[in-house]
């Protein structure tokens, strides 16, 4: 048996049988399953667990909860795990924190010798100036950062995420939450309780068997009730409309989870938090709340020191005293409510010896129990607008208007709304659960009427009922904040009443201020256990009462949430066509296009090019946008979207054309066949399809509802497959018998609907991106494996390959063909991309058409705008290829260089053997034969040519029409 | 001449499983969307019988669903034929849809994993349509219980099907048999006795 491990009691979550061996430091210690890191350490006799933040003073237990801010430890790779909360488990490594070479001769400590300069604001000052020298000051201050250490090499951990939409959320599983659950699941309500320790009960767990008894009870007839209990997870924030965020931590072994809740009614029911109480040595170990001491003695059968003086201004205290005269301790009860306090806790190295009190006396202790009072964590209701307001009576803060926010969706019970025996927190977490229950009831009501059609809702919306709950009482409870010395007020940051005072003396009278300058409330413990005090602290320094001086803002989290947990698990959707399989098994190069996965080659794309050019070859191009448009008005909606004219589209016929957004720049391009009268395929890029369907969307639903005509985007509807190359009609030929392919018959930018390898409904584009001769299949979706296999297969002599998206892109660039996005920015509008042919500024309307109008015409009288131009461009060193984005500069004033341009496209062609580029230039450098300058990322100067056309390869369009 | 001689779904033969889910790709049924009538309003919902959020079996078999308020999706159709209705647009989407079902009394929640939907019973019962993201892609889900089980139809485009699946697939092997709804208490929710 360790030194400190008392006898079996009643009461105790340890089990026995299980013991666990861990380490600390690395040194070989056991607990038992059901321990905590800091109960196994306290069993083992350890006394000190971490070093503080600025001062590096020794600390022990204070709370020996989730909230103690002395007993942070590294686990393994895991830093700033909270040991007064984590369960032991067999073989952990843990050790202390903030402490070197070791927890016991600190070097660190040396930091406490200043610690009068080191007073809030030390850094502020002093590292100031000289300015130059903070790179220096970084470097060094570094080395004293707080917490653990993180390990980048660790393995990643599991992180989940989970919805639900109960009717009831109540945190806290104390005796009222539990009853409030109960209650309202009994009334009907989906419940979920959310409670921060690793079982329900509260304080019950730990006070007796009666209490333990009334516990079990209340749990199981919130079981009953069919509430959904979460342990170990913590609701962290509260949003409009009750939108919660509630953590589970890692709990049955599982991931860490976040919920994602939307409760129509939220309990509150979080309990009291005790707070320490403000003197000279309050953080020498060996000083504790009596709930720690109650929970190490009662939870984990622990004894927390051998002789105790017990400082008591409640029945909590007395209670702490009693139990640890039961568990062995010599208790010196010392009872605040008489007037006496503790001034002092004094002792050697890291031991308490003796505790001064305020009449002078010496009491020999080693350890010094505190009940000075409570907090009450009402940092949900504040985020629901509920402000916190104080009453000197009770000494502690209260809703203002509890039971009341927004529309009576946030309620409260339990000690955070006021005092009374356990039958009268019972009765009142009942009325708060049938209360919660009946107005979840209404807010349902009103939420089906409003979403779900599928079934009736009957009957007229019940009535939101007023709240009638007998409330809660305040008893009273002696105003204990500060001693006559000072002490420590915020136990994570080291702050004590002393820096408080300074910063109010400097001026900082605002708790708002003071929170900032100090840090004080900033630490692990997030303002539950410093908050009270230092209000205190500030309203005597500043002779203000404390409710002038007021809280500061609590806003999510409740307590520390992850990142992990907060980034959850990440969806991220992939798109992949019909042909995804076949391109793996092809060995394609994968590449992401926003969500799509495509080929970007199956080996080497320049002799994909070669053969596309000499022979024939197949790209899945399913993820181009493809709009099914039908009806009537159809054809007005094409001549709204695009530039050019499409009333005289004949039925078989293709067309490209270019959307502009109204300020003249392109939007998106593509070609557009006309299946029928009133019918339509339109096809877009790849990464604008759905920005083209929303912007159709628009102008329909908002400019021309009354237009008859239905778009539907079926990208997904078809396989895309380009075939392209001087033998693609003989490879077509052979596997389509109802569309003749003659040249004569199907001639370029026409249409034809047939059957492809067995497979109808397939609609064939002539038209050709990469300049080739060239065939645009798409076929159902379902069906394109197949075609694309019957293609390969049957093209064999014809040297059929797959290209992939490299491939294609240099080819495009070969034939000058411009990529929307690329070769186009935010400010491109379509005459920089040479497109004045395709604007028809004699139509009655088009969008962007007054911009382009101007842009072309200018005002009147004017000259038209010097809009950028798109040119093709070669490098004078045909084996320089230079990269996308470069700049292009020409001689400026003064000797100096100014940016005229940037490279657009560039690639080398294996056509042409040589580097070929797009590129925008200025409107006075268009000119073909213009020398430019390219300068590259190393700052080197290329020169480069300008070209006639955009098009490098076959400008006459002799392959594409053949 | 036939459609074709295959007709693959995105993930052919998909059948994933858990303890109290199913997953399956019905990728394969028929599926058609109409549009509500140019000519006469109202006209396609009175011949369907069904409006925005609620799908029901039609005569034919198919299950109609109101994705949109005048748009239904007919799952087990393809050509729809609307005898006396005019000014009305129908799309085949057999091929651009994929079609999963997740069901058994666990799917609720490998459902609440990957999607915000409320799906208690009072908020979307058996014959309720909503558009939903699943895993971020954009849904239709319907609740479509089979002889007294809960399921849902989750249609989406064919091209995030697969991602779709395998989200789908991975919430439900994430579940901790302990978090099953039916399941008891976990250990150490219980106060000591």
């Amino acid at each position: 048996m360790s030194p400190q491990r008392l006898p079996a009691r009643p009461g105790e979550v340890i089990d026995r049988r299980r013991p666990l061996s861990f380490t600390w430091n690395g040194r070989a210690l056991s607990g038992f399953a059901g321990d905590t890191i800091v109960s196994a350490l306290a069993a083992s006799g350890c006394r000190v667990f971490s070093r503080s933040m600025k001062y590096h003073r020794p600390r022990g237990i204070l709370t020996a909860d989730y909230w103690d801010p002395n007993t942070l430890v590294q686990v393994g790779d895991e830093p700033n795990v909270r040991g007064g909360h984590r369960l032991l488990e067999a073989h952990m490594a843990a050790s202390a924190q903030n402490a070197w070479p070791s927890l016991r001769w600190d070097a660190k400590t040396l930091t406490a010798l200043g610690g009068r300069a080191l007073s809030a604001g030390f850094y502020y000052k002093t590292f100031m100036r000289p300015r130059w020298l903070w790179p220096t000051y970084e470097k060094v201050l570094a080395r004293f950062a707080p917490g653990g250490v993180i390990d980048p090499e660790s393995a990643p951990r599991r992180h989940d995420k989970r919805y639900a939409h109960p009717d009831v959320v109540v945190a806290g599983g104390g005796p009222a939450g539990l009853a409030a659950a109960a209650a309202a699941g009994q009334a009907g309500a989906a419940v979920m309780l959310v409670e921060h320790e690793h079982a329900v009960g509260g304080h019950l767990r730990w006070d007796g068997a009666s209490g333990r008894a009334a516990a079990s009870e209340l749990a199981e007839a919130a079981r009953a009730a069919g509430v959904e209990i979460l342990t170990d997870a913590t609701v962290a924030g509260r949003w409009e409309d009750n939108w919660l965020a509630i953590v589970e931590r890692a709990a049955g072994g599982g991931p860490e989870r976040l919920i994602k809740a939307r409760a129509k009614v939220l309990v509150v029911a979080a309990g009291l938090i005790e707070r320490p109480y403000v003197f000279a040595g309050n953080d020498r170990p060996g000083v504790m709340l009596s709930q720690g001491a109650r929970r190490l003695a009662n939870l984990w059968a622990v004894r927390p020191g051998s002789r105790a003086v017990v400082f008591s201004a409640n029945a909590a205290g007395d209670a702490a005293a009693a139990d640890l005269e039961a568990a062995g301790v010599a208790v010196e009860h010392v009872d605040a409510r008489t007037g006496r306090t503790v001034t002092a806790a004094e002792g050697r190295r890291n031991a308490l010896e003796r505790v001064v009190l305020s009449d002078g006396s010496r009491l020999e202790a080693d350890l010094l129990v505190t009940a000075a009072g409570w907090t009450a964590p009402t940092s949900l209701l504040n985020m629901a607008g509920v402000r916190p307001c104080y009453d000197p009576t009770a000494a502690r803060f209260f809703p203002a208007e509890p039971g009341v926010s927004e529309a009576g969706a946030v309620l409260s019970t339990g000690g955070i709304s006021g005092d009374g025996t356990l039958e009268a927190h019972v009765s009142h977490g009942e009325a708060t659960g049938r209360l919660a229950a009946a107005r979840a009831a209404t807010l349902a009501h009103r939420l089906r009427v409003a979403t779900a059609w599928a079934a009736p809702v009957n009957g007229p919306e019940p009535p939101l009922v007023p709240d009638e709950r007998t409330p809660l009482g305040r008893h009273r409870h002696p105003a204990l904040f500060c001693s006559s010395t000072d002490g420590m007020v915020d136990f994570s940051e080291d702050v004590s009443s002393r820096d408080l005072r300074n910063a109010a003396a400097e001026g900082f009278d605002s708790v708002e201020l003071v929170k900032r300058w100090t840090t004080a409330t900033m630490g692990s413990a997030q303002g539950k256990l410093e908050t009270v005090n230092t209000v205190a602290v500030l309203a005597e320094a500043t002779g203000s009462t404390i409710s002038e001086v007021g809280t500061t803002t609590w806003r999510p989290p409740f307590a520390p949430v992850t990142l992990g947990a907060l980034a959850g698990r990440p969806f991220e959707p992939v798109r992949v066509s019909s042909l995804h399989d076949l391109h793996v098994a092809a060995g394609m190069a994968p590449i992401s296009a926003g969500q799509w996965i495509r080929p970007e080659h199956y080996g080497e794309p320049q002799a994909e090019v070669r053969n596309v050019r000499a022979n024939v070859g197949i790209i899945d191009v399913s993820p181009l946008g493809k709009l099914d448009i039908q009806g009537p008005d159809a054809t007005d909606l094409l001549s709204l979207l695009y530039l050019n004219k499409w009333r005289r589209l004949a039925v078989g016929s293709v067309r490209y054309g270019v959307m502009c957004a109204e300020d003249g720049v392109i939007l998106d391009d593509g070609v557009t066949g006309r299946l029928g009268e009133d019918h339509y395929l339109m096809s877009t890029t790849s990464s604008g399809a759905g920005a083209v369907e929303v912007w159709i969307q628009n102008w329909l639903q908002t400019e021309h509802p009354d237009w008859r005509v239905r778009v539907t985007p079926v990208t997904d509807a078809f396989t895309s497959i380009n075939v392209a190359g001087p033998r693609s009609r003989t490879l077509l030929e052979r596997l389509t018998d109802d569309v003749d392919l003659s040249p004569e018959a199907f001639k370029y930018m026409q249409v034809r609907r047939g059957t492809v390898a067995g497979v109808a409904s397939c609609v064939m584009w002539r038209i050709g991106f990469t300049g080739e001769l060239s065939y645009e299949l798409h076929v159902p979706a379902g069906h394109g494996p197949h075609v694309w296999s019957a293609l390969l297969a049957a093209g064999g002599d014809l040297g059929v390959a797959p290209f992939g998206l490299e491939a294609q892109r240099v080819m495009r660039l070969e034939k000058g063909h411009f990529i929307v996005g690329q070769d186009t920015d935010a400010l491109t509008k379509a005459p920089t991309a040479g497109l004045e042919w395709l604007i028809k500024l004699d139509k009655e309307d088009f969008c962007g058409l007054p911009e382009l109008r101007w842009a072309l015409d200018g005002e009147p009288g004017g000259a038209p705008e010097a809009l950028q131009r798109l040119v093709a461009v070669q490098p004078t060193d045909p084996a320089y290829v230079p990269p996308e984005a470069c700049q292009i500069v020409a001689a400026g004033p003064g000797g100096t260089e100014r940016i005229i341009g940037r490279i657009t496209s560039s690639r080398y062609s294996p056509t042409l053997e040589r580097s070929i580029c797009l590129a925008q230039v200025e409107a006075d450098h268009p000119g073909a034969g213009t020398q430019l300058t390219v300068v590259d990322v190393s700052g080197r100067r290329h020169r480069a040519t300008v070209m006639a056309d955009h098009a490098h390869f076959d400008p006459e369009g002799g392959r594409l029409r053949g | 001449m036939a459609e074709g001689p295959e007709l693959a779904g995105p993930l052919t033969g998909g059948e994933a499983s858990g303890a109290g889910w199913r997953l399956s790709d019905e990728s394969a049924t028929p599926k058609l969307l109409a549009y509500e009538s140019f000519e006469a309003a109202g006209a396609v919902q009175r011949h369907l019988g069904v409006g925005f959020g609620a799908a029901a079996t039609n005569g034919a078999g198919a299950l109609v669903c109101g994705v949109r308020p005048d748009e239904w999706l007919l799952l087990g159709e393809r050509t729809g034929s609307l005898p006396g209705v005019t000014g009305v647009v129908t799309v085949d989407l057999t091929h651009g849809l994929a079609l999963f079902r997740l069901s058994g009394p666990a799917a609720p929640e490998v459902l609440a994993a990957v999607c915000s939907i409320d799906t208690a019973e009072a908020m979307f019962p058996d014959g309720a349509v909503c558009g939903a993201s699943v895993a971020r892609v954009a849904c239709s889900l319907v609740r479509n219980d089979v002889a007294g089980e809960r399921s849902y139809l989750m249609v989406s485009p064919r091209s995030s099907g697969r991602y779709l699946f395998e989200s789908v697939r991975d919430a439900g092997a994430r579940q901790p048999p302990d978090r099953a709804p039916s399941a008891p208490a976990r250990p150490g929710t219980a106060p000591p006795n």
